[in-house]
């Protein structure tokens, strides 16, 4: 099989599109743009926040999602680069997370004891323990909780990498294992003899931390920061020698390995890498989220981490951050709106994932291409801020019901607000402008938590549509609903294909 | 014709399931029933007469009647007939009582042949009154030692032992001299033996120490380590060395017996797991698909057994329904294959020759399965196990093999070699082997590849959905079921070599066998772990399993 994998030419998995030596004026745009982001993220939200237009709950939520986008950097880094698959990323997160929950729960780290239940965390009482474990003793300190929450996720990562990457376990394998590993993982914390709160997990902190503003605000922007760290971080290890080595595993591990390389090693580091990346994210995930349990350790999680990757493009940092916050404003969104028809909805995400490997990042791409040709954003960049600024007067209460009329169960003047949107695009923008105004609206009204209530069906047609628009546009829309129809005739091999055999 | 020959069966398991049912009856005679009159009747004296009367009767057939008695389930029928209200099913989606004549058992027919039932308990029902409970429950105990059904015959003679009623042993004796069934015989004379060991004299005791090595059971054992304590503080030196030497030999024979269980038990996992990394095993070779769906598909199996005995429940006689399974088993695999088939035609199709992507892929149609079971079957069900798998097998004293567990050997067995046949003997495994080595000078001379792989595909499926409609002869039904099975099947497949059948067989039953010898000394989650970790470790010593590709095969 692996003779005829090597004959037949692959179909190839995943096209990383080359770095291009980008024209100054791609790099200018490139700048503002991050100049914008940054502006956003660390004055315009903190500001919102402190004027009532954020509520802190829902800072609360963009903070924790920040902090799983710090993962999906780490799933970045070994799956878009090394191409390895790692299915126990979401264990990884969680023992980051446990070693902080750890501090948290004890009365050092501003836990919620009781004296009725001996000063130690409540679980232990209700599992017949009446003096903390000497293993939990050195966790009242936070830099040793800190350390540990690295040092542990590593070890384990360490050692399993050691053992499955040095005889050249690969591919699926790697997965299979690493999928069993976050099974026996998930099982073993949901028992209460670990002494971890069993499946209740390990709560009780210091309740200001996720309830009320300047902690909330304070863990936001840690979080943020600590994003753009590891963002410069991982950014620099992918352009240095390491990361190419690292991309060459991915493409041809075998080809790498005669040139004299330890591909091993490589693929250890990387995963290693990763797992602190994860563990990072989940220690400042636990503060926001104010409890830690098993069930955030389970396969599927892992493989939902994975999703959000696919999303958003792997092989692309920026990639693993916009998949995370978007699969995971979707996942918030649609648990409210239709809970019932989430998981559907989630698996068709993966089978969309698969058919658009290079995910949000290609439309990303494809505006830098229209960019040089001397297509323009700037329009699309209006209506954004139109529809946001005024959502954000609506939501200070300075715009007026227009007599609450409502059409279709959303009121008038939601309506001429998206009405203004679209009229303020019309003209020449760049096509993929277009679905990134739809995405990009969902992402920052959801962010900001401007989205009226009376939008639960409107806001998937809205960004639905513009998505049509561009397909439509670009001519996407006829020819692959034609391909679409092909897929059902019969199969008739085209070019080298009919020439070697039908490719599997 | 097939309307002849399926009637023609049908009378034929209508038959058999009446032998059955007509037994455990055993005659009454007229004088016995009229004493019973008497029990259940108003006057004083003659109630009291009847208690010794019966009991030295013996009889235990009258023992249904004596319970209904005392649970007030008994009614007489307009016709002066004795009836007894059976305890409650399900018809028709409402909780029913049966009616059973009170001497045979037999259930009462309504005009038109069909069993009568009784919405709940009319006002006329005759239930003892609390003046003479005590001697009604030693009537029950003392007949019960001669019901008339072995189970509960053997549940009241333990039942005795447990109580250590001594008055009762007469009746043990007794019941030991007409005992022909070998199992009851050796319980009675584990009852006596534990009844003289607790109060008997110090002869009796040393008999029964005897006797109860020689039996070696858990319950002697239990009883003897007490009688040991007692022994010590009597300062009893001759029966406290008897015991000694008892308490070792049956210890011994007790761990025998528990090693066979766990055996029996990876046995019974282990061809579970190879039925499914069968199926992992074939599609991976051909098509280098790693399936996460595999344990839903399971789960597909599992529903279908159940949508079958939900239907036999409510059109097929009451009197067919153990037999559902025979249909279960089948249409599970077509069903299966059927929802395997179509997800290779509309998903893993466009993704062959990338098997990351496949993983993927299949875990969203795991997904979808897993939600499409939950909004219809709800969370949790459960399904009633045939008759004929109910029960166990006692080959030995305390050594009971469930019955459901020897069905499961023994069609997984069958099962596996008929994919062994299906793939070295037939034309289909031909294609399919030639397709799995070398794809395109199979493609080029002439084999249906894209065909073969669909089949294959529906036939792995298939064979997942069969372990999934066995799996709730133990477990229960949820829609994550199948998800704890795939994990280690997929150990198995990683364990024996992909592609290869052998190693996924030789893999299946020893990953079931260590899991099971694991398991009794760490807790089933750490024996998992533990588990997890030897592959890792033999993953060292032999990086492509226990049977490797050997030539061009082996450089992936």
């Amino acid at each position: 099989m692996a003779a005829v994998a090597d004959k037949v030419p692959r179909i190839p998995p995943f096209v990383p599109q080359p770095v291009t030596v980008a024209d100054a004026e791609i790099l200018r745009f490139r700048k503002k743009a991050i100049l914008g982001l940054l502006i956003v993220v660390f004055m315009l939200i903190p500001v919102l926040n402190l004027l009532g237009v954020i509520d802190p709950h829902v800072l609360n939520r963009l903070g924790r999602y920040l902090c799983f986008a710090i993962a999906a950097l780490g799933i970045d880094l070994i799956w878009g680069y090394a191409g390895v698959l790692s299915l126990c990323h979401a264990l990884f997160f969680c023992i980051g997370g446990y070693a902080m929950a750890m501090h948290l729960s004890l009365p050092e780290g501003g836990g919620d004891v009781r004296p009725e239940y001996h000063n130690i965390p409540q679980f232990f009482f209700f599992n017949n323990v009446d003096t903390l474990p000497s293993w939990w003793r050195p966790f009242a300190s936070l830099p040793f909780a800190v350390v540990a929450a690295f040092v542990l996720p590593a070890l384990v990562a360490g050692l399993v990498g050691f053992f499955i990457f040095r005889n050249r376990v690969r591919g699926v394998y790697f997965s299979i294992i690493t999928q069993a590993l976050a099974w026996g993982a998930f099982l073993a914390f949901s028992r209460n003899e670990m002494l971890l709160g069993g499946t209740n997990g390990l709560t009780n902190f210091f309740k200001p931390l996720n309830s009320e503003n300047p902690w909330i605000l304070g863990l936001y922007l840690l979080s943020a920061v600590v994003l753009v760290a590891t963002f410069l971080l991982v950014h620099a290890v992918t352009r240095s020698r390491l990361g190419r080595v690292l991309i060459a595993i991915r493409d041809n591990e075998t080809r790498l390995y005669f040139l004299g390389y330890r591909p091993d090693v490589y693929k250890a580091f990387a995963f290693i890498g990763a797992a602190l990346l994860a563990a990072l994210g989940g220690m400042l995930y636990v503060p926001q989220n104010g409890i830690i349990t098993p069930n955030v350790m389970r396969v599927e999680d892992s493989i939902w981490m994975v999703i959000w990757v696919a999303v958003g493009g792997r092989g692309r940092l920026w990639g693993a951050i916009t998949g995370a916050l978007l699969a995971n404003f979707t996942y918030s969104a649609l648990t409210s709106d239709m809970p019932k028809a989430w998981p559907f909805i989630q698996a068709g995400l993966f089978l969309a994932a698969l058919a658009f490997p290079n995910g949000i990042c290609d439309l990303w791409i494809k505006l830098e291409g229209e960019i040089r040709q001397g297509a323009r954003i700037h329009r699309t960049l209006l209506s954004l801020a139109f529809i946001e600024l005024a959502l954000i007067a609506d939501k200070l209460r300075v715009i007026p019901s227009l007599g609450g009329t409502a059409i279709a169960g959303v009121q008038l003047k939601y309506w001429l607000m998206i009405v203004v949107t679209i009229i303020l695009c019309f003209g020449r923008v760049a096509h993929a402008s277009i679905p990134m105004l739809g995405i990009g609206w969902f992402i920052l009204t959801e962010a900001f938590g401007l989205m009226p209530s009376s939008f639960s069906v409107l806001k998937y047609v809205l960004v639905l549509t513009t998505i049509i628009v561009y397909a439509y546009l670009e001519g996407n829309l006829v020819s692959g609903f034609r391909s679409l129809l092909n897929k059902f005739r019969r199969p008739r091999p085209k070019g080298e294909a009919a020439t070697v055999g039908n490719t599997p | 014709m097939i309307r002849t020959v399926v009637s023609a069966l049908l009378a034929l398991l209508t038959a058999f399931s009446s032998f059955v049912a007509a037994q455990s009856s055993a005659p009454i005679s007229p004088e016995l029933k009229q004493q019973f009159e008497q029990l259940i009747g108003k006057e004083t004296e003659s109630r009291a007469a009847a208690y010794p009367v019966l009991e030295k009767s013996g009889n235990g057939a009258l023992v249904p009647a004596l319970e209904a008695f005392r649970s007030g389930l008994l009614e007489r029928r307009t016709d002066g007939r004795l009836v007894i209200y059976l305890s409650r099913v399900d018809v028709n989606g409402q909780s029913m009582f049966p009616i059973a004549d009170a001497w045979t058992l037999e259930p009462l027919k309504q005009t038109d042949g069909s069993p009568l039932y009784a919405p709940g308990l009319s006002s006329g029902m005759l239930k003892s009154d609390s003046s003479n409970a005590d001697s009604l429950a030693r009537l029950i105990a003392v007949l019960s030692v001669h019901h008339p059904d072995p189970e509960k015959r053997r549940n009241a003679i333990i039942d005795v032992a447990n109580r250590v009623d001594r008055t009762l042993l007469a009746d043990l004796q007794e019941q030991l001299k007409t005992e022909s069934a070998g199992e009851i015989a050796t319980t009675l004379r584990e009852s006596i033996a534990r009844i003289q060991l607790a109060s008997g004299s110090a002869e009796e005791r040393l008999a029964a120490v005897k006797v109860l090595e020689e039996l070696g059971t858990s319950r002697g054992l239990g009883d003897l380590r007490a009688a040991l304590d007692t022994a010590r503080e009597a300062a009893n030196v001759p029966l406290v060395e008897a015991i000694e030497g008892a308490l070792a030999t049956v210890e011994s024979y007790q761990w025998k017996v528990r090693m066979v269980h766990h055996t029996f038990a990876g046995l019974s996992l282990g061809s579970i797991l190879v039925l499914l990394a069968l199926g992992l095993s074939i599609i991976f070779g051909l098509m280098r698909v790693i399936n996460l769906a595999h344990g839903e598909f399971m789960m597909v199996g599992a529903y279908t057994a159940f949508v079958v005995a939900e239907f036999f429940k409510a059109y097929v006689p009451a009197s067919l329904f153990n037999y559902y399974f025979v249909l279960a088993l089948p249409l599970a695999f077509l069903v299966t294959g059927l929802v395997g088939m179509l997800c290779e035609f509309a998903v893993i199709r466009h993704l062959y020759g990338r098997p990351i992507e496949t993983l993927l892929a299949t875990w969203g149609i795991s997904l979808l399965l897993i939600q499409t079971a939950r909004l219809i079957f709800g969370d949790t069900t459960s399904l009633t196990p045939p008759g004929w798998l109910q029960g166990g097998w006692e080959v030995a004293p305390d050594l009971v093999l469930p019955l459901n567990r020897v069905f499961i050997i023994v069609f997984c067995a069958a099962c596996i070699v008929g994919v062994y046949y299906l793939v070295q003997r037939t034309r289909f495994g031909l294609l399919l082997r030639a397709t799995t080595q070398d794809r395109p000078i199979a493609a080029a001379l002439g084999v249906p590849t894209r065909w073969i792989d669909g089949l294959t595909f529906g036939f792995g499926a298939g064979l997942a959905g069969v372990a999934g409609a066995i799996v709730p002869l133990f477990d229960k039904l949820n829609p994550n079921m199948g998800q704890g099975y795939v994990v280690d099947s997929f150990m198995v497949v990683v364990v024996g070599g992909v592609g290869k059948l052998a190693g996924a067989i030789t893999a299946g039953g020893a990953l079931g066998f260590l899991t099971k010898y694991i398991e009794p000394f760490l807790e089933a989650v750490y024996g998992k772990l533990a588990v997890l970790g030897l592959i890792i470790l033999f993953l060292q010593w032999r990086p492509s399993g226990l049977f490797p590709h050997r030539g061009r095969l082996a450089e992936d």
